[in-house]
């Protein structure tokens, strides 16, 4: 398995305000951390610092790939065989336009769903996420509760408790 | 008025997922049997032949066609509104998308058969896609028949990308509130979703960049599919106004198709207090707009058929509503008012008058009185695609090649398998997957705050 297995504290929260502080704090203290929410919510992004994603930068390359191939392939088709019609160019840029398109959004469109799930995994890979039993039980993180998971030694974790508690945490469990 | 929470949104969601009413198998029954009918009328065309349908010199294009087009129209409805008015950031959508979304997909899978079926030979079909061959010839790249290719295939994909990316966080959700097989199945559909903010960071510029990407795409492949006619020479065809005249005309029927979905599913599943009358009224004003739109462009194709002078022109027109030149007077000297006659006069009442009462509140408020302008929408938008195709091809510029044309028994159980082929994946959809977007209605509620007030 990649990556080093699990070893911190997670907290469950009922209330997002509460969570959104809870990581603001973690954020200024530099923890390691990783937030659950059942939807995406600006509240949690503003605490984080608003992290960019590498999507965009796929998509371009995915979608300039598509217009590259969009207007090569039928280019070089049409040169491959050449099909003479009346005074019409053979390579005709305004009819590969179509190709052209479509293929750019074909592949910027699958590459960029593709990079979604891609960049998700390899964040997993790199920001471990509890595998203990008690945590796969806690099924609601995709319902109606917020979980805040610290990386940290077991000497931080009464310090990352206490600022939990502090902030109405519904339950917390320490993994070490 | 009734707050919901987080919670409730995810109970009533699975709950759709429950053992459904006799109602709903008997439903389904009826849509298994028309998908059997027009299986068997395939089969029987695939055995007998092309002669089995009404097409034929020199109508080359016939009901087939017109189901192509009309399938495909009415998958804009969900991309529109899934792409276009999530980034208008339309608060209305996120209701009804999902299920607009779903109609998309087999809306277009729906539309794709009909070119199989049209060429006969569908073992041949791989010939539209271009790869090497012993004779070292390609595809003509040139023509809007490849542009189509292209356009639809492209579409069916981005929409079924679209709808799966927008799915994963909610079969997780389905995977965590369920137990037994559901739960291995939805476990395996999550792909590891686990609601961790990264996965929800890259999502979302994710699924902003698949709209804008699909934003045109609902512009450009009703245009492509218009082209495959206005490139043509013939008259009531060569004309600059196709693009936009079918890219308005296929949302206006792909909007009506939404309302036909979406008003029983609300009622079936209890689902009232998410697909509003707000949203449904939302949906009566885009028709409505789209309906002027659809009318402005009929008047507007006959005052330039008109205005030409062109005498091609000008006849056929004439011909499109009322047939040959006497049919309406009372010394009928030749031929007689046709089905694409009929199809006229049915287009502009369904398409043009029925929608107007959608001017008043009362009727956008009523949910039956849309259910019933929805379905004539439906009907009008399929006679409008028959009017447009057939007409023109009645009546070329010779008239020794002119020739009549009425939908066969063979096309018309095939026309009636299409629907039973749509209803069926819908009705199958709406048992095994969430109808509601879970993650997208909880964005646009008031979260669980303890102190501080949320923000939209």
């Amino acid at each position: 398995m990649l990556g080093k297995p699990f070893r911190g504290i997670w907290g469950v929260f009922t209330h997002l305000d509460e969570a959104a502080s809870v990581v603001a704090k973690l954020r200024e203290q530099g923890k390691d951390y990783s937030v659950l929410a059942p939807c995406p919510r600006h509240e949690l992004h503003q605490a984080m610092g608003e992290p960019l994603s590498k999507i965009p930068f796929l998509t371009l390359v995915f979608g300039g790939l598509g217009l590259f191939f969009g207007y090569g392939f039928p280019s070089w088709t049409a040169l491959d065989w050449v099909l003479p019609v009346s005074q019409k160019p053979t390579v005709s840029i305004p009819a590969f336009t179509i190709i052209g398109f479509e293929l750019m959004v074909l592949l910027g469109g699958v590459g960029t769903a593709l990079s979604i799930f891609a960049l998700g995994f390899i964040d997993l890979r790199r920001k471990r996420l509890p595998n203990s039993q008690q945590f796969k039980a806690q099924n609601r993180f995709s319902n109606d509760r917020f979980g805040v998971i610290v990386r940290c030694e077991e000497g931080e974790a009464a310090a990352v408790e206490s600022m939990m508690r502090e902030h109405s945490v519904e339950e917390v469990v320490r993994e070490f | 008025m009734t707050t919901i929470t987080f919670g409730d949104v995810n109970a009533d969601v699975l709950r759709t997922l429950e053992r459904p009413k006799p109602a709903y198998f008997l439903i389904l029954i009826a849509f298994i049997t028309a998908l059997l009918i027009g299986a068997l009328s395939w089969a029987v065309q695939i055995d007998v032949g092309m002669g089995l349908s009404g097409i034929n010199h020199p109508i080359g294009w016939g009901v087939y066609i017109t189901n192509f087009v009309f399938w495909i129209g009415i998958g804009h409805a969900g991309t529109l509104i899934s792409a276009v008015f999530f980034l208008t950031r339309a608060p209305w959508r996120a209701p009804v998308y999902r299920a607009a979304e779903a109609m998309t997909v087999f809306a277009v899978m729906t539309a794709g058969l009909f070119p199989l079926l049209h060429v006969g030979r569908v073992w041949y079909a791989y010939w539209l896609i271009p790869y090497p061959t012993e004779r070292l010839l390609w595809v003509n790249f040139k023509s809007p028949l490849l542009w189509d290719v292209f356009a639809v295939s492209t579409y069916l994909t981005i929409s079924i990308t679209f709808f799966v990316v927008g799915l994963i966080p909610d079969i997780s959700a389905m995977r965590d509130g369920s137990r037994g097989l559901r739960k291995i199945i939805y476990t395996a559909l999550a792909v590891g979703w686990n609601n961790s903010f990264q996965q929800w960071l890259h999502y979302m510029r994710g699924y902003l960049l698949l709209a804008a990407f699909a934003t045109p795409l609902v512009f450009s492949v009703h245009s492509i599919v218009s082209w495959d006619f206005a490139m043509a020479l013939l008259p009531g065809w060569h004309t600059t106004i196709f693009a936009p005249y079918f890219v308005a005309g296929a949302i206006f029927s792909g909007l009506a198709m939404v309302l036909t979905i979406v008003i029983p599913l609300r009622v079936v599943f209890d689902l009232k207090k998410y697909i509003t009358d707000h949203v449904l009224q939302s949906l009566a004003r885009v028709i409505l707009f789209t309906s002027i739109i659809v009318a402005y462009a009929y008047s507007t194709e006959f005052f330039i058929a008109y205005y030409s002078g062109l005498p091609f022109e000008r006849a056929l027109f004439y011909f499109r509503a009322f047939g040959e030149p006497g049919d309406l007077s009372p010394f009928r000297e030749q031929g007689t008012m046709g089905f694409p006659q009929i199809a006229f006069f049915l287009m502009v009442f369904c398409n043009c008058i029925a929608p107007i009462p959608l001017w008043r509140w009362k009727i956008r408020n009523n949910a039956v009185a849309l259910f019933i302008i929805s379905i004539l929408i439906n009907i009008g938008m399929w006679m409008e695609r028959f009017n447009i195709i057939v007409s023109s091809l009645q009546r070329d510029f010779n008239p020794a090649n002119w020739a009549q044309y009425a939908p066969t028994p063979i096309e018309t159980g095939i026309t009636l398998g299409s629907f039973g082929f749509f209803f069926t994946l819908f009705l199958l959809f709406i048992r095994a997957m969430p109808s509601l977007a879970i993650a997208e209605i909880k964005e646009g509620m008031e979260p669980p705050m303890k102190y501080a007030q949320g923000h939209h």
